[in-house]
């Protein structure tokens, strides 16, 4: 029995060392479930040394302290803020007015894809005019070839005549 | 209500509706807090006071797709902080402490005082500059800013384990470099503060 407790006791400072390690001695830093499973065991004999060098430490990481902002920074940011909002009124006003803005960077990629777009639809119409074309073609040449045949005919009957 | 008594995150939504007065609110609440941070990792005055500024512009750029159902607000600002500060360090190298980081507030009594108040935070310091830059930020959030960790854990994007055992190493390792000179750094002040409490 008692050697169960020591070995949980034992446990428990070395809980506590750890923590000692990682926070320091104030046990305001500590998180809040080891502050209350562990705290006590700080103030143990077996972490004397632990304790005080962890409240060495902490002093002196307590002295290096911080300067303040410099008071003219809020002001800075404020005015950042004012510009901010006009730079995305402008920008909302500017895609209301300009739809291609809503494309950003991508304008030239989009530019080049409407292009070739373009030339494929330019592309499947004159393929079409062509055939039309072709087929006109045709039929003119059935025309003028049975005016040649008609005219030659008749130039035979006009030399019969003649004869 | 009044804006001061506002919770950040509603501040934020109205801010990215551009609320000034929400803005200013936000930027009297949270400034110190970020320059404070940004102090301690890059230990230059005007280099902190640019990270804030870049932070805000940030916020307000981004504060209009913010969802209050995400990180808490304050976390979120760190995160922004934090990014901005590892991106300079890592831009520029390391920087020297100024001068101006080891003013010391006012109502130090006597001039031998100041002094010896001076050269032990100049050790701090410089002790504190050559820590790794993870466990610098862990120290100062979790030291310095009081943040749980929990809440440094979430700026960091590591685990809590992790973020323990980058307070463990930073920790240790500026055992090992002031300690060993804890009389003449402390030494002055025992008697008045008593701060080894055995």
């Amino acid at each position: 029995m008692s050697t169960q407790s020591s070995q949980t006791e034992r446990a428990a400072i070395d809980a506590a060392r750890r923590y000692l390690e990682v926070y320091g001695a104030d046990l305001e830093k500590w998180p809040q479930a080891a502050r209350t499973a562990y705290g006590d065991q700080i103030a143990h004999s077996a972490l004397s040394q632990e304790r005080s060098e962890a409240n060495v430490l902490d002093e002196l990481l307590r002295s290096a302290s911080a300067p303040s902002a410099d008071s003219a920074l809020n002001t800075r940011l404020i005015n950042n803020f004012d510009i901010s909002q006009k730079r995305f009124l402008a920008k909302e006003w500017a895609e209301i007015f300009d739809p291609l803005s809503v494309f950003g960077r991508f304008v030239p990629a989009s530019a080049a894809a409407m292009l070739v777009l373009l030339g494929g639809v330019l592309g499947l119409l004159t393929s079409s005019l062509t055939a039309t074309s072709s087929q006109e073609f045709d039929t003119a040449s059935y025309v003028e070839e049975a005016f040649t045949i008609a005219f030659v005919e008749d130039e035979e009957a006009l030399l019969w005549v003649e004869d | 209500m009044r804006a001061s008594e506002e919770s950040d995150e509603t501040l934020a939504m109205r801010a990215g509706g551009g609320d000034r007065l929400a803005a200013g609110v936000l930027i009297m609440r949270h400034t110190d807090k970020i320059f404070a941070v940004s102090f301690r990792m890059l230990q230059n005055r005007a280099a902190a006071e640019d990270v804030v500024q870049e932070t805000f512009l940030r916020l307000w750029r981004h504060v209009g797709r913010w969802r209050p159902e995400g990180a808490k607000f304050e976390t979120w600002l760190y995160k922004i902080a934090v990014n901005i500060c590892v991106d300079k360090l890592r831009r520029r190298g390391r920087e020297v402490p100024e001068d101006q980081a080891l003013d010391l507030p006012d109502g130090s009594p006597r001039a031998d005082e100041v002094l010896m108040d001076k050269d032990r935070n100049m050790q701090v310091w410089a002790a504190i500059a050559l820590l790794p830059e993870r466990q610098r930020l862990a120290i100062a959030l979790c030291h310095y800013q009081e943040l749980s960790n929990i809440e440094a854990a979430e700026i960091m994007d590591v685990s809590i384990e992790a973020i323990e055992s980058l307070l463990a190493r930073g920790r240790r390792f500026l055992r090992t470099k002031l300690l060993p000179q804890r009389e003449h750094l402390i030494g002055g002040r025992r008697d008045e503060h008593s701060i080894i409490a055995n």
